[in-house]
Formats: C-alpha cells, structure tokens, sequence
C-alpha cells in the first residue's frame, strides 16, 4: 500500500465508523431514518454508547424505590445500599420502571428484592416514590407521587 | 498518517489505570455485580453479542470471578509496561464481559472506556513499530507510523468529541438546558445536588448555559493549539465537579482519560518526563 492510498483508506474509516456511531447516538430527529437503522445495526452491541445523562431534559421526578417489612417503615433501597454502583443500579431500575412500567423489566420484584436483601430480608410491599418538579425555576418545591408496585 | 508516541502511551498508561482502580473499587460491590448478579440477563445470540455479552451467550455466570481476576492483572501489566495485542484484546472482553453481567449499574463513562479498549488493540499494535528506548523509558518521542495504530489513534480521538457533540445535540433538543433552568433541577434531585444551587437561579442558570457551552465547543476548541488546553482545564473542573456531586466518577475520569491521547506530542513528553522524574525521586536511594 502506497502512502497516499493509506492515508486516504484510515481517513475514510475514520469518517465512516464516526458516522456510524454520529447516526447511532444523535438525537432520532436529526438522523435521517434510513441511516438511523444502519448506526444501529452498526455499533450494537460492540460500539454502544448512550449520551442522554439528565438529556434532553432532566428528568423532573427525582425517583426513589421504597420497599418494607410487614407494617413497619418504608426503606429506602437506594440510601440503604452501601456502595455507590449498588445505588446507582436501584436508581436505573426505579428510572427504568417509571419510564417504562414495572412490566417492561422481567423480574424486577427479584431484582428489588436482591438489591434490599441483605439489609431487609423480608421486604414484602413496595413501591416507588416520585418527588417531581411543578416549576422548573422553583424546582425545590416538588410534589409527591407514589406508586404501588408488584401488586398481588 | 503519522501519530504521536507520547500522547499515546500517556492515553494507554491512563486507560489501563482507569480500569484497574474502576475494578478495584467496584469489589466491595462484587456480590450484586458479579457473583450473584443483580442485573437481568436475557439470553441473546449472534457472534457479535458473544463477543460482548458472554455472560447471556456461552459463558456460566460462575466464571466471573476469574475473568475479573484476569482483567485487573492485565490492567495491572498496562498500567507499567506497554501492552501487546493479545493482552489489549484480553483487557477488551473481559472489561465488556463484566460491564455487561452488571449493566443496571453501567454508565457512559464505562461504554466510553469499553470503546476506547476496543481501539486501544488498534494501539497496542503501534509498540512494534516504536523504537525499543519507548518501550520502558523515554527519553524523548517519536513519531511512528503503521495503519492500524493510526486508525486506532484518530477513532479514539473522535470518539471523545463524538461523545460531547451528541450529548449537546441532546440537550439542544430539549427546553430546559436552553431556558437556564436544568442545573437547578438536577441539582435538588437528592440522587444528586448540590442542592444550595437552587436558592441562587442566576447562579443555576449561568452554569447551565456553560455546561452546553462547554459541550458544544469542545469539539472544536481541541483543534486549535492557542484553547486547547484551556478548554481542556475547564473539561477537568467540569468533570470533577459532576464526580464529587453527581456519583458518575466513572464518567468524569473516563472523559479525563480521553483527554490525554488530544495532547500534544511536547505537552504529553513533558507530562511523562515528570511523572518518570516523580518515580525516580519518590525511589528509595540504594
């Protein structure tokens, strides 16, 4: 390979596989469809990337799943977990569930119960507690919503 | 094309030691991520997702440890010496392999160190071709110049870019980053904070419209020599702050990493000249 056809061939890959992942990871509305569908078939699973933290808004309801044992208090599993991936992985599934409905994540009560386990082993109601913004330039002031989960 | 050598062993050295300490910390969490995971797994197929997600194709979940155990000793081996293809492509599944097994708790920070290790096999491919002083000391650097290194080089640059562009293509399509009003809601998520930013609006707005400000530019900004690093100390002061308030560190040392291999050939030499001098100070004397 002559130089000048090396150098042509790598800028070429360069500027394909960034497009690829350009039509995988922008916004739908600025992909056009077709290209859309190849990024896709392109960078999953290998090249997968999401770039949406608090995009295109932030989400207005801080979300917090709650579960208790019997009729005692209602636990947070999100403060109860000592380590930060372990927080982070109730805080993606309450995201997860009330973007999507705690249908759309099989075995999310196992899941629950996993993260709660060792400090609450016999969790037996849940539920997951919204604290949503009314105002976005008073966005302390935040009501409630609270949403039973896992009902028999 | 020609790539630098500095840049690109400083970028490896930092990329390696992300993932070790990464691995290293996650341990206490090890039960819920590994041994007994948390996260679904739903079986796929296909060659590409056995690649990727082993765990749900061919490999019992039983394994995980010793694939953790070999992915912190291949870290651990980059962190000091330059590594070869075959380590970098051990390195690559076993980091993906395990992020996937516990994916509830991943971030973009963890799929952008999987993208750079991913190349980074690109790059281990360039110690062929560098002079046998760059291997362990150097003195100076070198340019070196072999296809799939360079291809490697500039894939991991834009990647970063890439990461930043579509992130601000992201806030740009919603309101509340262009109104000035998405930094206060963050920050009085009790996931996140802090929380005092929302008893100053203006203070709140300013730094929203900075933050897309900075992601915006970014790609631009590194180009050119003159704000370059500038651009890049408000990268760092950016990312540290989203690391001490918003519990991604993952994330922000992840971009930090990414950072390196967009330095200079001189500024990457004086960097690792002053970390060499730093071990060579810090030694005991004989």
């Amino acid at each position: 390979m002559t130089p000048r056809i090396a150098r042509l061939s790598i800028i070429a890959c360069v500027a394909l596989h960034t497009l690829m992942l350009a039509a995988y990871s922008f916004p739908q509305a600025m992909v056009p469809e077709r290209l859309r569908v190849i990024g896709q078939w392109y960078a999953r699973p290998v090249f997968h990337q999401q770039w949406k933290l608090f995009a295109p808004d932030p989400p207005r309801c801080a979300c917090a799943l709650q579960v208790r044992s019997g009729e005692g208090e209602w636990r947070d599993v999100e403060h109860g977990a000592q380590h930060y991936l372990e927080r982070r992985m109730a805080r993606s599934l309450c995201r997860y569930i009330q973007t999507h409905g705690e249908h759309s994540v099989p075995g999310a009560r196992a899941v629950v119960v996993a993260l709660t386990h060792a400090a609450r082993p016999e969790a037996s109601a849940f539920r997951i507690v919204e604290h949503c913004v009314t105002d976005p330039w008073r966005p302390a002031d935040r009501s409630t919503r609270i949403t039973p989960l896992f009902a028999p | 094309m020609s790539i630098h050598t500095g840049p690109v062993l400083l970028f490896q050295r930092a990329l390696h030691l992300w993932v070790l300490l990464f691995l290293l910390t996650a341990i206490p969490a090890m039960d819920a991520l590994w041994l007994d995971p948390v996260s679904p797994q739903h079986t796929t197929s296909g060659p590409r997702h056995a690649l990727v997600q082993p765990f749900r194709v061919w490999l019992p979940v039983g394994a995980a440890p010793l694939l953790l155990v070999v992915t912190l000793l291949c870290a651990l081996w980059g962190v000091f010496r330059p590594m070869r293809p075959w380590t970098a492509i051990v390195l690559w599944f076993g980091f993906t392999a395990l992020m996937d097994l516990a994916f509830l708790a991943g971030s973009g920070g963890q799929q952008l160190i999987a993208n750079f290790l991913f190349w980074n096999i690109g790059l281990a491919c360039a110690h062929a071709h560098m002079p046998p002083w760059a291997h362990a000391h150097m003195p100076t650097c070198a340019h070196i110049r072999a296809w799939l290194p360079s291809l490697s080089f500039w894939i991991i640059r834009l990647q970063l870019l890439l990461a930043y562009a579509a992130t601000a293509a992201h806030k740009l399509s919603g309101t509340l980053w262009i109104e000035g009003s998405a930094m206060g809601i963050v920050a009085t998520d009790p996931a996140f904070g802090p929380g005092w930013i929302a008893q100053l609006p203006l203070l709140g707005m300013v730094l929203s419209w900075l933050v897309l400000l900075f992601q915006i530019t970014f790609p631009i900004a590194v180009w050119y020599g003159a704000v370059r690093v500038p651009w890049m100390i408000a990268g760092i002061v950016f990312h540290l702050g989203t690391a001490l308030w918003m519990e991604v560190p993952e994330m922000a040392f992840a971009f930090l990493v990414g950072y390196a291999i967009w330095l200079s050939e001189d500024e990457a030499c004086v960097l690792l000249q002053r970390l060499r001098m730093r071990r060579a100070t810090s030694a005991p004397a004989t």
